[in-house]
């Protein structure tokens, strides 16, 4: 069917890789062939979106700084967890209506408070302003459960996961000097999801999640995802 | 929670006004005379024939599926049955499928889907033809008695509906 739905170029056409149709009768047709406007079996069961998300995570971290390691905790640094706000992609494709996979990347600013503490011989606090990045790229595997307009989803998500630190730091009698520290690592998040379907090809989803390995690092967002499919093919 | 909140309205005014802005294909339509909408359950089934200017005069049947709900519907257009009466009779017609397309299928909820097909006739005597009946019930396997559309000449490539 894919050969037939190109036509490559004749000597009475220009040679180029786009189809010309020739009727819109069935049979005739050769750029879409029957139901490919109504169809479910002819629809490709892509679903994609953008979202809003936020994480609340404990962080610690050991910095070089002018030649002195400085380790710190967020615990210690900051009066709650870190967390950051941001934006997120996600994109992917049922397999079933019951069960898909995708990946998502989220990128997240947090402003958050500071204390000071002494380490290493310095004192050490959170930058004013932003002083948590969060960034996350997540490929995940669900199940979903579709109950009517709402519908639930299980799902992991092995995400790589990258944090960054802005602090700054005073030796005794010196300058204040910026400084930061980053990690990158591997988790693992299993998520719950609520979705609602505001059209039949539209949904609002609200979601949470948790590090398997750390129960308290915590994320949580909006989604409002675009589906080529009804419904994701079952209501 | 109050720019969540805003966000929440925002979009769903937008998908509000965009689909109460989105014209209806079916309803509005000039080919779709009303009389030959069946509707069964949650599908709207609709038929127009016309002639068209192939060499042996053949007819062409044109068919809308509007799914309303929120399940989909499962269609058949190669079962469905279409009747021809000339003067030597009645005979069954067929679509012409020359690539073998048509086969079961499903409606998509929410969609309005549009198929010409043209007719065939073993007899190739499609221009004797002075009534044809179309069961829409034929192809659709979850309501099998939603009813039959007649159609008679009418003026120029035009079949009207028959009353």
């Amino acid at each position: 069917m894919a050969a037939a739905l190109l036509v490559t170029g004749s000597a009475s056409a220009r040679a180029t890789k786009h189809c010309v149709e020739t009727g819109t009768v069935v049979g005739e047709t050769q750029c879409r062939s029957f139901g490919t406007s109504w169809a479910t079996e002819r629809s490709i069961p892509f679903f994609g979106g953008i979202g809003v998300w936020s994480s609340s995570i404990s962080s610690s971290f050991a910095a070089k700084f002018s030649g002195t390691t400085i380790a710190a905790d967020s615990a210690q640094l900051s009066p709650g967890p870190l967390r950051a706000h941001g934006g997120e992609l996600r994109v992917g494709i049922q397999l079933s209506p019951y069960a898909y996979l995708g990946f998502g990347y989220g990128l997240a600013l947090g402003a958050n408070s500071s204390r000071t503490i002494e380490s290493d011989g310095y004192r050490v606090a959170l930058r004013d302003g932003i002083n948590f990045i969060h960034g996350r790229f997540a490929p995940f595997v669900g199940v979903r459960a579709p109950l009517g307009r709402v519908s639930l989803r299980a799902e992991l998500a092995p995400a790589v996961q990258v944090q960054l630190v802005l602090f700054k730091a005073t030796a005794a009698g010196g300058p204040e000097k910026p400084g930061s520290a980053g990690s990158i690592g591997v988790i693992l998040e299993p998520r719950l999801a609520v979705d609602y379907w505001l059209t039949p090809d539209t949904t609002l989803s609200l979601w949470s999640g948790a590090n398997a390995m750390r129960p308290g690092d915590l994320t949580f967002g909006l989604s409002l995802m675009g589906h080529l499919r009804a419904f994701d093919g079952a209501y | 929670m109050r720019v969540l909140s805003l966000l929440l309205l925002f979009t769903t005014s937008c998908f509000g006004l965009l689909r109460a802005n989105t014209p209806d294909p079916l309803t509005d339509d000039a080919e779709v005379d009303p009389r030959a909408i069946r509707t069964a359950g949650e599908l709207q089934v609709a038929f127009a024939l016309r002639f068209v200017g192939s060499a042996d005069g053949a007819p062409m049947l044109t068919v809308w599926l509007r799914n309303d709900g929120n399940e989909k519907i499962p269609v058949d257009l190669a079962n469905l049955r279409i009747e021809g009466l000339s003067a030597g009779g009645t005979r069954a017609l067929d679509l012409v499928d020359p690539r073998g397309e048509l086969e079961p299928l499903h409606v998509e909820p929410g969609v309005v889907g549009r198929e010409r097909i043209r007719l065939a006739d073993g007899k190739r005597a499609l221009g004797e033809l002075r009534r044809v009946c179309v069961d829409a019930g034929s192809m659709l396997p979850s309501a099998p008695s939603a009813g039959r559309v007649c159609f008679v000449p009418g003026a120029g490539a035009s079949w009207a509906v028959e009353s």
